[in-house]
């Protein structure tokens, strides 16, 4: 009895003792939250490094065109270019065919923040990380880092307005990529609060355009000119002065366009009435604000330097195309003006993005149409009789190996996309259809559709390795600045005078000038213009918004055809073979209402003042 | 306490006595039971009056009689006898008990309670049953036999095959998933050997969960195990082997069918014939079976096992002096994989081995103090092949018969995409074959000890009682990847004759990686009980706090803050119950609990339920209702909640922000980003309790002797607070917004329950139909604006299917968008779905997606039969279990052929899909043409491919013999039980794409699994 009674206490001690243990944590108290650890907004506007950090953060917002591994896009992993006249996907579960060549896209699917894998736009109204979409949420961290930045102890005042002026040109960029995909868009002006009043109507095209232009207005003193020297190798990709001026010469040259800047709207309905698909009328002041924008930059940069276009080393194809790549391709490139990254290159992105979903599944390749709108080497059309091009003898240039390749197209045809024979990485490039099954170069690509995919971004690979090279996504590079003066003087009638910029960056890839290839009128010249940004430009999502702002009906409607070279014995014959594999709507009926998106459904369902852009 | 019972009696028998004392004849006698001992306060009546006497403790009565009055004896549990009185003067009366059941304890929270005396609304079920079933996991024992709940297995993989449990269906937006208790504390049972099982209560209503509080808004399961007995060791010795074959296989297409159907595609897409990647050579290969240049592979065939084995091994032994009473169990259970032994390197194939244990052990330290120790645990091993990023089971289903010839005298022979017009090819091996395994042991513990002190010194019926409890889970994963060689097959370059193996990968070595993952968490509880019977007022009374601690509170990927703190959950539970003579019963209970996701003012919530029960069969003026053994009728209103909103905590506090996060690449070479800081949650601090107002009505009703017996009950649930995301804030917002009480939902439904025992002659059986119905209305979940009211989910289901709705097929070519006879579509081809046109706006778009079919999460009507049979030694049972109500969308390449590309195709695709000469002939057809180019158009979620998942199967059946030959008791085995059954042999449904209670998305599952299983048991 004694035993058990002492057995008894020795057991009620024993619990007693384990839970004594963490006695703290018994009784109501528990419940409370510790202290400490916590990271509130006080903490973040505490110190310099981590309200850096905020900025940091919302330049993540900038959206590489690039196809990156295991993370998609909004385009899925399609490129902007497929759905445009330049290029094609025969992926058939891809973006492009599901939403734009089938037509799928609509209010209800625009958006979809849910599922990385599910088929969006080019830019949805609405943020998706999953795709790397993070519009609003860089306008919300930026408008909280420009109400709370004034608190950091540990930063001068200098360099908290300059930090500010960033903030203002990543709102800036956000709003300007929203203003071309959608026209006029409600303007976010602040921190949202959950319980405050969301009424918030869209602005007319002209006060989003305004607006922006305010923002980067106020953001361009404070930036500097150019990263300094040494500072580059750690901090080359923030914004600068002059990147602020070009994405404004970028943003008003939209503006200008006839999409909005027109006698008519390009659809009407209540968002053409209530003016936020156009400006209501036309007027060449716009195309002055464009010109005076662009110049501004063009005058700065001969007064302050720091910016030029990469040019060739040797006057020879090579030395023009290397000059072209390292343009677009380096982060050191001294003509890029507002450059993207999305990570710094391994191997692996090179495997599971570029390579598969182009190389491999069919994205991104490139119409015949795209190749012929580059001209022979020497700068003549290759529609001019003189310049002797022949569609069924080698109409690339790229017969023959060594000395014996002519390589008498543009030079930038080359790097462009993938040409027949042509050296790839240390590789040579075999682009016939129906070859035998091996390794190739590149891969086994695109199986039966075309012989020219794309070749910019995707640096080729050597033994069998893919390289790891120095990357990014130039969003905006000189030669735009260049080519948007001269399209604007041109349409401001001062034809003669937009020539010699045009002429710089032909000049850089041994064209020769204008002038010497034929005579140019209003309507030409602008033709000229846009062929000009689409061999400049090409997979740099710059073609679909000259599609669009310029309303090119055609080039949406014109089906497209592939190029498909066969090979007998070591004879070559050139077939133009209209696409089969994924058929556009637009090829049988084009609607005008492509030319912005569709807000969701759910957007303007919320009733805080959206309203439907014509046609969807 | 009994010897006052003794007492109070005895003065109420004298009183009694001392009343009636007025009459002719005295008779006395002794009331006794079926075992002849005396029963103590058994009521003796004297039929038509209201005089009466009661046993005293030595069962004997005394009464004044008048002659041919007659006399009614009865007794709680005994059937009552009628005697007409004569001359005599001594009547002895034996009753027999009448098995009503009415001495049955069911488990409730935090206590056990008599069945008849209980108010709320509680199922069980017992070891017995629980037994019957060879599944693995115990959940899965529970479908069809128990009201209320809804057990959706949703895949047969070993190791992962427990079913989804839902208490009366769901009624929040958020996880509706009950609480689940073993022995007291919160843990997952899914994986407790059902040896070790006692009972297993489901917690419905108001009434029962209230005492959880917090916690009990979904309903709760508590599982008891079994524990000690007093008497001498009982040991039973079991074995059993079993095998495993998947239901239902959906069948995909040979290389011919295959082959043809893909030319057919091409061409129904406008391309010219001779670009068919098929031509007429490789069809005539695939219609001669194929070769290793041209394979025909059956793939489900070639990868699984007709069948796969299950065995089960048991040793348990119970027992107990006056002091100590032990249960002490070990089991063993090994469940095989479905797959062949394709790589000799190692074994892939899936495998669960279980060793369960425990050790419950009950000693009364004192008279007044009994110490419970309970110990169980689980070693889980399971095994499994690595598998490609898209998973093994979606490659299987984009799987080509073509793809390849599987495993050639040891060598993985793939098909050279050229030979087949340079397909991209999908081999199912890829999916796993040659990439190594994984191999997972995971080690439970579960530690308990509780000391209970009955403070009769105090008052009597006091009882004190102190609980502690620890739990821990280690995981150790062992990973191996490696890679295959691989070959394709190819025409000898030296003799076209031959075919030569080209190695196009070599094998890798078998690498190795480790990692492991842990769990712990404390449970005490510390509570105060009282039960004392003063004359027909029976007393109870409960009041307790308890406490958890969980140390490694699950995160999910988004890194939300506070990850680094424990989660706690506290509370204090009170419940007084009363009853009168077992005729009128009260209880009150109640759940007073906080919760760390709530402010000060706010955290704390009082969750109180009432509850009334009246007998009515105790009545006098029910006396007479002889068919009538016993009838109750219950109710119960009360108020229980909820506080979960993973992965969100301390949602009352102030925004949190993450201090290091997705970054940026500045510079030229830097291979690190520049970290990022951005907002996580924005806190709420109005923020609190999710609250549910639960009614429930019902009645339990006996008849003939209780041969018959039925219940009913009614229920409604009013959930309201819930915790939601705002879904009407615009995106511009672009804020973590934090959760707010908005939501609503509203859930009804009954439970009906009849069961029939009987004996004819030596044959006992017994049948019982259940059915439970639950249905939920979202009433408000702060929904965007719809413009048609079809489109909102507010007002129906939870969980509820939308789609499109076909209106047959496209039998010319159109161009629905000028064509005013069709909704805009495009330009659509014979063979193509046309859709209704719901909001006539002229076009087809998601505007026109309405509700249906049914919610793809819970099935609204549960059915449950249950048969059995005893004769000599022979017993049979079986369970077939019933769901109606519910839909699955048909995933993936399972819904459009060829995964829209080049990958699968089934038979019933190319069995039923549209063509110009099937409609000419007028035959039915459900599928659209084969086509690339209207793919995304044919194949959206529609009504075509929403179907209904109804089911009845044959859940269980079981058939067994019982030796008792004297002979073994001389080994000292008291019986050997011999017995076969079976899990899932039957299923009647009309939906065959796959088993339809599994829920395959487009990644697809282990397929769901039957078994024919044999065992002997030894009871020594």
């Amino acid at each position: 009895m004694k035993l058990t009674k002492y057995l008894t206490f020795a057991f009620v001690a024993i619990l007693i003792g384990i839970f004594s243990a963490s006695c703290e944590d018994i009784g109501p108290g528990a419940l409370e939250k510790p202290d400490g650890g916590d990271v509130t907004i006080d903490t973040i506007f505490a110190s310099a490094e981590y309200a850096e950090r905020v900025l940091w953060n919302s330049y993540r917002s900038l959206r590489s065109g690039i196809v990156k591994n295991g993370r998609s896009h909004a385009l899925g992993q399609d490129l902007q270019e497929d759905i445009t006249d330049l290029a094609h996907s025969t992926k058939t579960w891809g973006t492009a065919k599901v939403m734009y060549y089938a037509g799928g896209l609509n209010s209800s699917n625009a958006s979809d923040p849910g599922n990385w894998l599910n088929p969006m736009c080019i830019l949805p109204y609405g943020d998706s990380p999953g795709k790397g979409i993070y519009t609003f949420q860089a306008i919300r961290n930026c408008h909280t880092f420009l109400d709370h930045v004034h608190k950091v102890p540990d930063m001068t005042d200098g360099h908290k307005e300059m930090l500010k002026a960033e903030a203002k040109m990543i709102i800036a960029y956000n709003m300007t990529e929203l203003f071309r995909n959608y026209g006029g868009v409600p303007w976010i002006g602040k921190v949202y609060a959950p319980d405050d009043d969301f009424t918030n109507p869209r602005l007319t095209a002209e006060a989003t355009v305004d607006s922006i232009v305010k923002l980067i207005d106020e953001a361009v003193p404070e930036l500097p000119w150019q990263i300094a020297e040494a500072e580059m190798s750690n901090w080359a990709g923030r914004f600068t002065q002059a990147g602020a001026m070009a994405l404004k010469t970028r943003l008003l040259l939209f503006a200008a366009s006839p999409l909005l800047n027109s006698e008519q709207p390009y659809l009407d309905g209540d968002a053409a009435q209530q003016y936020f698909t156009w400006y209501g009328g036309k007027d060449d002041s716009h195309w002055q604000r464009a010109a005076t924008a662009a110049k501004d930059l063009i005058d700065k940069i001969a007064i302050e330097g720091g910016y030029a276009l990469e040019m060739p080393a040797t006057e020879s194809v090579q030395g023009y195309r290397d000059a072209y790549k390292q343009a677009y391709m380096s982060r050191r490139s001294t003509e890029v003006l507002i450059s993207i990254r999305d990570g710094y290159e391994s191997q692996k992105r090179w495997g599971g993005g570029m390579y598969d979903t182009n190389l491999n599944y069919g994205g991104g390749t490139c119409t015949a149409e795209f190749m012929k709108m580059f001209p022979m080497a020497d700068g003549t059309p290759i529609t001019d009789p003189a310049s002797g091009w022949d569609p069924a003898v080698d109409p690339l240039g790229t017969e023959g190996a060594g000395p014996a390749r002519k390589y008498n197209r543009d030079p930038r045809l080359y790097e462009t996309m993938t040409c027949e024979g042509d050296d790839f990485g240390g590789e040579v490039l075999k682009t016939w259809l129906n070859k035998p099954k091996g390794k190739h170069v590149p891969l086994r690509a695109n199986q039966n559709s075309a012989s020219t995919f794309i070749r910019k971004f995707i640096p080729g690979w050597a033994g069998g390795l893919y390289p790891i090279q120095e990357h990014h996504f130039a969003y905006m590079r000189l030669p735009e600045i260049y080519l948007s003066y001269a399209e604007a003087l041109n349409e401001l009638g001062q034809t003669n005078e937009a020539l010699p910029y045009v002429n710089m960056v032909r000049n850089r890839v041994g064209l020769k000038d204008l002038e010497q290839v034929g005579s140019w009128d209003q309507a030409s010249l602008r033709d000229q213009i846009l062929n000009e940004r689409a061999c400049e430009f090409g997979f740099e999502q710059v073609r679909w918004f000259d599609m669009t702002r310029h309303k090119l009906e055609n080039s949406f409607a014109q089906k497209g055809t592939f190029l498909q070279i066969a090979k007998n014995g070591s004879a070559y014959t050139y077939n133009y073979t209209p696409i089969s594999t994924n058929s556009k709507v637009w090829w049988i009926d084009f609607d005008e209402k492509w030319y912005l998106l569709p807000f969701p459904l759910n957007e303007i369902q919320k009733g805080y003042g959206l309203i439907q852009n014509p046609g969807w | 306490m009994k010897r006052f019972l003794k007492t109070f009696i005895f003065v109420c028998t004298m009183l009694s006595v001392a009343i009636s004392a007025s009459a002719q004849q005295n008779v006395t006698g002794v009331v006794t039971d079926d075992n002849g001992d005396p029963i103590v306060g058994a009521t003796i009546a004297i039929a038509g009056t209201t005089t009466g006497s009661i046993t005293d403790f030595n069962g004997v009565y005394n009464l004044r009689v008048e002659e041919g009055q007659t006399l009614s004896f009865s007794f709680i549990g005994m059937v009552s006898q009628q005697i007409l009185i004569g001359k005599q003067t001594t009547i002895n009366v034996q009753l027999a008990s009448e098995d009503i059941g009415l001495d049955e304890v069911v488990v409730i929270g935090y206590g056990q309670k008599k069945k008849v005396t209980m108010t709320g609304s509680v199922s069980s079920i017992s070891s017995d049953e629980i037994m019957k079933s060879p599944s693995a996991s115990v959940t899965n024992s529970l479908a069809g036999r128990i009201t209320g709940i809804a057990a959706v297995q949703n895949t047969g993989q070993p190791g992962a095959d427990e079913a989804a449990l839902f208490i009366r269906g769901a009624a929040t937006l958020n996880d509706a998933s009950p609480l689940t208790i073993v022995d007291g504390v919160e843990r997952p049972f899914s994986q407790i050997d059902p040896e070790e099982i006692e009972s297993i209560s489901i917690l419905k209503d108001a009434s029962a969960t209230a005492v959880y509080g917090v916690r009990g808004a979904n309903g709760v399961i508590i599982v008891t195990t079994k524990r000690g007995e007093k008497g001498d060791a009982k040991i039973s010795v079991s074995t059993s082997f079993g095998f495993q074959q998947p239901t239902t296989l959906s069948e995909k297409a040979n290389s011919y069918t295959y082959a043809t159907a893909h030319n057919e595609r091409n061409v129904n897409d406008g391309q010219d014939p001779s670009t068919n990647l098929f031509g007429e050579e490789v069809l005539d290969v695939f219609k001669n079976g194929g070769n290793l240049l041209y394979p025909d592979t059956d793939w489900y065939d070639y990868l699984f096992k007709d069948q796969s084995l299950q065995t089960k091994t048991n040793f348990t032994m119970r027992g107990g002096t006056d002091k100590v009473r032990y249960f002490v169990s070990l089991g063993y259970l090994s469940q095989d994989g479905i797959l062949k032994d394709l790589d000799p390197r190692y074994d892939e194939n899936f495998k669960y081995d279980r060793y369960n244990y425990r050790t419950n052990l009950d000693i009364d330290l004192t008279k007044s103090t009994l110490l419970k120790v309970t110990i169980g645990g689980r070693t889980e091993v399971r095994n499994q092949p690595q598998t490609h990023n898209d998973g093994m089971w979606k490659i299987a289903g984009w799987a080509q018969p073509m793809a390849g010839s599987g495993v050639v005298d040891g060598k993985w022979v793939a098909t050279n995409a050229d030979n087949v017009g340079g397909l991209e090819l999908k081999d199912p091996l890829v999916g796993f074959y040659g990439k190594g395994y994984k191999n997972n042991t995971k080690s439970v513990l579960n530690f308990d000890l509780d000391v209970e002190q009955k403070l009769d010194f105090i008052t009597k019926g006091l009882k004190a009682k102190v609980k502690g409890s620890y739990n821990t889970i280690y995981s150790h994963i062992k990973d191996r990847n490696t890679s295959p060689d691989r070959y394709e097959a190819i025409i000898d370059p030296m003799d076209p004759d031959k075919v030569f193996l080209s190695q196009t990968n070599s094998a890798g070595v078998l690498n190795y990686n480790e990692s492991t993952s842990k769990a712990r968490d404390w449970y005490m509880e510390a509570a105060l009980s009282y039960n004392r019977k003063f004359g027909d007022h029976d007393f109870g009374g409960l009041l307790l706090y308890n406490q958890r601690v969980v140390y490694y509170p699950k995160k999910d990927d988004k890194n939300w803050a506070y990850n680094y703190i424990p989660n706690q959950v506290l509370g204090l539970v009170a419940r007084a119950t009363y009853n009168y003579k077992t005729k009128y019963l009260f209880d009150f209970s109640m759940g007073y609990n906080g919760s760390e996701n709530f402010p000060e003012e706010k955290r704390y919530g009082l969750f109180p339920s009432v509850s009334l029960g009246w007998i009515l069969t105790e009545e006098s003026f029910m006396e007479n209702v002889g068919f009538l053994d016993y009838f109750k009728v219950r109710g119960s209103y009360g108020v229980v909640g909820n506080d979960k909103t993973f992965p969100h905590r301390f949602l009352y506090l102030p925004d949190s922000w993450n201090g290091s996060t997705g970054g940026y690449n500045f510079g030229y070479d830097l291979t690190r980003d520049q970290q990022g800081a951005s907002e996580l949650l924005i806190g709420n601090p109005n923020v609190t309790w999710e609250t549910a107002t639960k009614k429930n009505i019902g009645f339990d009703a006996k008849f003939f002797n209780a041969k018959l017996s039925t219940s009913l009950d009614l229920f409604h649930e009013f959930r309201e607070d819930i915790l939601i995301q705002r879904q009407t804030v615009p995106d511009f917002v672009a804020a973590n917004l934090p959760v707010v009480n908005m939501g609503e939902v509203e859930n009804q439904g009954y439970e009906v329950e009849v069961r029939w025992n009987d004996k004819v002659g030596s044959v006992s059986y017994n049948l019982g139909v259940n059915l439970s119905y639950a249905r939920n209305k979202i009433l408000y979940k702060d929904e965007v604006p719809q413009p048609y009211d079809y489109l909102k989910e507010t007002g129906k289901r939870i969980g509820q299917n939308f789609g499109y709705v076909t209106d047959g097929f496209f039998t010319e070519e159109v161009n629905t968008a000028t064509d005013p006879n069709y909704p805009d579509q495009g330009y659509r081809y014979p063979g193509d779905v046309i859709f209704k046109d719901l909001n006539a706006d002229g076009s087809i778009d998601d505007l026109d997606m309405q509700a249906i079919g049914y919610s793809y999460r819970i099935p609204e009507y549960n059915l449950g039969v249950n048969a059995g049979l005893n004769w000599k030694g022979i017993d049979f049972s079986m369970t077939w279990s019933g769901v109606k109500n519910t839909s699955r969308v048909i995933p993936g390449t399972l819904r459009e052929p060829f995964g829209g590309q080049h990958r699968g195709l089934y038979q019933h695709q190319y069995d039923e899909r549209w063509t110009q000469e099937k409609f000419d002939n007028g035959e039915t057809i459900n599928l659209p043409r084969l086509s690339v180019n209207s793919g995304p158009n044919n194949y959206k979620v529609s009504d075509m491919f929403i179907q209904d998942a109804s089911f009845i199967r044959l859940k269980n059946v079981e058939l067994g013999y019982t030796i008792k030959a004297s002979a073994l008791k001389r080994i000292g085995l008291r019986n050997v039980r011999v017995y076969a059954n079976g899990f899932n042999l039957l299923t009647i449904t009309d939906f065959d794409l796959f088993d339809p209670e599994s829920r395959p998305g487009s990644a697809g599952l282990y397929p769901m699994m039957k078994m024919y299983n044999m065992g002997v048991k030894f009871n020594f």
